[in-house]
C-alpha cells in the first residue's frame, strides 16, 4: 500500500519564500496596523521575493480566509503592488487556512502542465479572533531548479464544521473542542498515517495536541505570534524549509498535506523566516485608525486612471533634464518637457522634513514626512501609526490601505521606519 | 496702461475681522462694498464694475461662488462682476482683477471685494475638514494647512537653529500689535508660554501659531492715477503688483528642489513688484510691511523672501525688535493675520486698505509715522502662489 506521499504525485521547486509579520505582537498574537489588511501583508510579504527574483511569475494566487472584498475580487489590487498586473492569471484561494497548501499542489499541477512560475502570497488579518495572528507568507515556486522540493500529499473534503463564517455574518462560529478532537483534524492525520507532522487547524490547541500525540516538531510560529490563518502552513513550511517536513492542514473538512524536502540553499530561506520570527517587535497594541470623520472624495475612473501612481509608486523620469518627478507629471515641472517616461521610485530613502498633524480628521494625530528617496525623486506622505520619524531618519514605503473612500479600498504608501531585520 | 503708478486706491474699508454669528456673508460684503463706496465720496451708481474674491463658497452654501453675490447683496445689477480666487491670494486677486479693469481703461471706477465667512460651520465642517475629504484620494491625503506649513517649520527650525520660543515670539509680537487694532479677532496680549502651552495643531505649532478661523470682508475703490488726481479727496497710489504662481496644488512637497526654507512664489511676486516700484533695499526703502502670517514660521521665511533680511536671518530680525510696531521696518502692525484672522478672500483687501490708512496717515493708534510706501503680501495654497502689492503715497502727499 502506498504511503501518503506518492512518489508519482506531482512536485514543485521552492525557488525563494518570505516570511512577513507586523510591527506589534501582543499577548503572543501578531497583530497589524488599522491601515493593514490581507492584500497590504501579502503585497510585503512579496516584495523581497520578487526583488530577488530573476523573472516575473506567471500566475499569482492569493490565499486568504479574510479578503477585503467578498465580491468583485481581491487579487488584483495585489497583482497591482506586485507589478504583475496585466495579462496574467490571478487566483484566489479564500476558504479556509488549508488553502495554504492547496495553493501548492495547484502550482504544482500549473508548473507540471505549462511550465509556470507562481507566486503564492498567503496572508491574514484577523478581525479578533483569540487565537489568531496577522502575518502573511510568500513562495516563489516553479517545476524545478529550486531550493526544495514540494510533494503534494492525501487531500480531504467532507462535512465537519469546526469553525466557520456563514455568509453575512461578522462573527465566526466554532465546534465544541472535543467534537473537534474526535472528528476534525487530529482525526484526519491518524487516517493519514502522517508521522511527525506539524499540523494547522482552525483550533490551535486542538492541532497542537495533535501535533504532539504524532510525534510533530511542535509549533513555535503559532507560539510566538499565533495562528495567521491560510498564511500558517506556508510559515511554518518556510521557518523549517531546510529539514524534511510533513505538513497537514484541515479545516472545515478541508484536508491537504505536503511533504518538503530540502535542497541546496534551504538554508537561507529558512534562515531569513527565522530571523523575521525572532526580529524584535513592539508589545503595544498599534495606534487605532479613526476614520469615521474622514469621507474622503473617490472616483473609480480616477484609480483606474491612476493606478500605476497609486499602487506600484510610478512616477515619470525627464527625458529634458532626467529628473525623477512624482506623481507623473503632465509636464515637467523643472524643464518644461513633455517627454517624460515611467519609472518606479525607490521605496526607500530619507527624511528630509516631517510633522506630526493634530487637525488632520482621521485618529489623534498623523506623521506626515517628506523623502528623499535613494533613487532620485521625493515622496510626500503619512507615516505608519504608531511609528515616530525624524529629519534625517532612514525609512521605507509600505502599501497601506488609506481609506475606503467611495465604499472601496484605496491602498497607497506609507513611510516606516528602516526594518530591523 | 499698467497697473503700477496708474492705478489709483481712492477708497477702502473693512468690518470687523471675528466671528459674526449675527450676520451672513452678504451683509458682511455689503458693509465693506458701501464703506469703500462712501469711503471714496461716490454714489454706488457710478462704480462700472465690480471683482469679487472669495476662497471657499462651499463653506457658506454656494452663496459666494459668483459675481451675482455683489447684485444681490449691494443692489449692483446689471453691472458687470467676476469671482475670482487664488488660494489664500483671493483677496488680493480681486484688487488686480480691478486694476487691470482699470488699467485697461474699461471702467473709470471699479470696486474690488474680499469677502469669507468661515465661522457658519463646526469644526467638522470647516475648511481643514473640508480640504481633507475633498482633495485627492491618495496624494492629499494626511495633509492640512497647518500640517504644511510644520513641515517647513521643522526644517527651517533645523537648519537655521532657530528656536521654537522665535517663532513663539511672531504670535506675541502680532498679538501685542492687535491690542492697537479695534478691528482684529483677538485684541489680547499673549505670551511666549501662552503659545508654547497652546493645544497641539501641528507641531510644533500649537493654536496660537496659527490664524484663527474668521469672518470677515474688506473693499477698495480703484481709479487711474488720472481720475483720483482730478476727483479723489484722498487716494493712495499702487507702485508694484507681482503675482507669481509656481506650482499646482499638490506638487509643491513633492519637488525635489523646495528646500522647506522659503517660498519661491514670494521671491518671484517681490521681484516684481519691486522693479515696477524702483524697490532696490526694500528694508531701507519701506515703511511697514503686511504680510502674510497664517502661522508663525510663515512671517520669519516671509521677511527673508521678501528680501527684508537675508536667508535663515528672519529670526534675527525679529528677535532684533525691527519689524516690531516702532521698530524701523513694522510688519503686520495690524496683528496680521495671527489677530486679525484670515477671511480668505477678504485677507488680501484688507492689507491693502491697512497699507492706504498708514500711507494716508489715518491708521489711528497703531500709525506708523511718515509712512510713504507700504507692502502687502499674500501667500496662496500649499506656498505655490503670492502676490505682492507696493501702494505709496500720491504726489499730492
Amino acid at each position: 500500500m502506498p504511503g501518503p506521499f506518492d512518489s508519482t504525485s506531482t512536485a514543485v521547486s521552492v525557488l525563494d519564500g518570505s516570511l512577513l509579520l507586523p510591527a506589534s505582537v501582543v499577548r503572543g498574537r501578531a497583530v497589524a496596523g488599522g491601515d493593514e489588511d490581507a492584500l497590504t501583508l501579502a503585497a510585503e510579504a512579496a516584495f523581497p521575493v520578487l526583488a530577488a527574483a530573476d523573472r516575473l511569475p506567471d500566475v499569482l494566487v492569493l490565499v486568504t480566509t479574510s479578503p477585503p472584498y467578498d465580491e468583485g475580487g481581491s487579487v488584483q489590487a495585489l497583482a497591482e503592488l506586485t507589478g504583475l498586473a496585466g495579462d496574467v492569471l490571478a487566483l484566489e484561494l479564500t476558504s479556509s487556512l488549508r488553502d495554504g497548501l492547496t495553493a501548492v499542489r495547484l502550482a504544482a499541477a500549473l508548473a507540471a502542465a505549462g511550465g509556470a512560475t507562481v507566486l503564492v502570497c498567503a496572508a491574514h488579518r484577523s478581525r479578533g479572533e483569540k487565537d489568531a495572528g496577522d502575518g502573511a507568507a510568500a513562495l516563489l515556486l516553479a517545476a524545478d531548479g529550486g531550493v526544495a522540493t514540494l510533494r503534494p500529499g492525501p487531500v480531504r473534503a467532507e462535512e465537519l464544521r469546526d469553525r466557520w463564517r456563514l455568509a453575512g455574518e461578522a462573527g465566526r462560529d466554532e465546534g465544541d473542542p472535543s467534537f473537534v478532537w474526535d472528528e476534525g483534524l487530529p482525526r484526519v492525520a491518524r487516517e493519514w498515517e502522517l508521522e511527525g507532522p506539524s499540523l494547522v487547524g482552525p483550533v490551535a490547541r486542538t492541532a497542537a495536541r495533535a501535533e504532539r500525540a504524532l510525534g510533530g516538531p511542535g509549533d513555535e510560529l503559532a507560539a510566538a505570534v499565533g495562528v495567521i490563518g491560510a498564511a500558517h502552513p506556508l510559515g511554518r513550511l518556510l521557518l523549517g524549509l531546510d529539514r524534511p517536513q510533513v505538513l497537514a492542514a484541515v479545516a472545515g473538512g478541508l484536508g491537504e498535506a505536503l511533504h518538503a524536502d530540502p535542497g541546496p540553499g534551504a538554508e537561507a530561506v529558512a534562515a531569513h523566516a527565522r530571523a523575521v520570527l525572532a526580529a524584535p517587535r513592539s508589545d503595544a497594541l498599534p495606534e487605532p485608525i479613526d476614520w469615521t470623520r474622514l469621507t474622503p472624495y473617490a472616483s473609480g475612473p480616477r484609480s483606474r486612471r491612476e493606478r500605476r501612481q497609486d499602487l506600484r509608486l510610478e512616477g515619470s523620469r525627464c527625458a529634458g533634464c532626467s529628473r525623477l518627478v512624482f506623481p507623473p507629471p503632465v509636464t515637467c515641472p523643472h524643464c518644461g518637457s513633455r517627454e517624460l517616461a515611467p519609472e518606479l521610485l525607490a521605496r526607500s530613502g530619507t527624511v528630509v522634513t516631517e510633522a506630526r498633524d493634530h487637525a488632520y480628521p482621521v485618529s489623534r494625530s498623523t506623521g506626515m514626512a517628506v523623502v528623499e528617496l535613494d533613487g532620485g525623486g521625493r515622496f510626500y506622505g503619512q507615516v505608519v501609526p504608531s511609528a515616530r520619524v525624524a529629519i534625517g531618519d532612514r525609512v521605507r514605503i509600505v502599501p497601506r490601505r488609506l481609506h475606503d473612500g467611495g465604499g472601496a479600498a484605496q491602498y497607497f504608501w506609507k513611510l516606516a521606519p528602516e526594518a530591523v531585520a | 496702461m499698467p497697473i503700477a503708478g496708474e492705478v489709483a486706491i481712492v477708497g477702502s474699508a473693512t468690518t470687523a475681522f471675528g466671528v459674526h454669528h449675527d450676520r451672513g456673508y452678504l451683509e458682511l460684503l455689503a458693509e465693506a462694498a458701501f464703506g469703500a463706496v462712501d469711503d471714496a465720496g461716490l454714489d454706488l451708481g457710478r462704480i462700472g464694475s465690480a471683482w469679487l474674491g472669495t476662497a471657499e463658497p462651499g463653506l457658506t452654501g454656494l452663496v459666494g461662488d459668483s459675481g451675482g453675490a455683489v447684485a444681490e447683496a449691494i443692489g449692483f445689477a446689471p453691472r458687470p462682476v467676476t469671482r475670482v480666487a487664488n488660494f489664500c491670494c483671493t483677496g488680493m486677486e480681486a484688487v488686480r482683477a480691478a486694476a487691470l479693469d482699470v488699467a485697461a481703461g474699461e471702467h473709470e471706477l471699479v470696486l474690488a471685494i474680499g469677502a469669507e465667512k468661515m465661522r457658519d460651520v463646526t469644526s467638522r465642517g470647516s475648511l481643514v475638514a473640508r480640504t481633507a475629504n475633498l482633495t485627492h484620494p491618495t496624494i492629499a491625503k494626511g495633509r492640512t494647512a497647518p500640517g504644511q506649513f510644520a513641515l517647513l517649520a521643522n526644517a527651517y527650525m533645523e537648519r537655521w537653529g532657530v528656536s521654537r520660543e522665535t517663532l513663539a515670539r511672531v504670535a506675541v509680537k502680532n498679538h501685542e500689535h492687535a491690542t492697537r487694532n479695534p478691528k482684529a479677532h483677538f485684541r489680547s496680549p499673549i505670551t511666549v508660554e501662552d503659545v508654547l502651552a497652546a493645544p497641539l495643531v501641528a507641531e510644533p505649532f500649537g493654536t496660537l501659531d496659527c490664524t484663527p478661523t474668521t469672518d470677515g470682508a474688506a473693499a477698495v475703490v480703484l481709479a487711474s492715477v488720472a481720475w483720483a488726481r482730478a476727483n479723489a479727496d484722498h487716494y493712495v497710489v499702487i507702485r508694484g503688483f507681482g503675482l507669481a504662481v509656481t506650482q499646482g496644488y499638490y506638487t509643491t512637497f513633492f519637488d525635489e528642489t523646495n528646500d522647506f526654507l522659503g517660498f519661491r512664489a514670494t521671491r518671484e511676486a517681490a521681484a516684481v513688484a519691486y522693479r515696477q516700484a524702483g524697490i532696490s533695499d526694500p528694508r531701507a526703502q519701506l515703511d511697514l510691511v503686511e504680510c502674510h502670517d497664517c502661522f508663525t514660521v510663515t512671517e520669519l521665511v516671509n521677511t527673508e523672501d521678501l528680501g527684508l533680511c537675508g536667508r535663515g536671518e528672519g529670526g534675527a530680525l525679529l528677535e532684533s525688535g525691527a519689524t516690531a510696531f516702532g521698530g524701523d521696518i513694522p510688519v503686520n502692525v495690524s496683528g496680521g493675520l495671527q489677530s486679525c484672522g484670515h477671511p480668505v478672500g477678504a485677507t488680501g483687501v484688507r492689507m491693502i486698505a491697512e497699507i492706504g490708512d498708514h500711507v494716508l496717515g489715518r491708521a489711528g493708534e497703531r500709525q506708523v509715522e511718515g509712512a510713504r510706501l507700504g507692502l502687502a503680501h499674500t501667500l496662496g495654497g500649499p506656498g505655490a502662489v503670492s502676490t505682492v502689492c507696493v501702494v505709496g503715497a500720491s504726489d499730492r502727499q
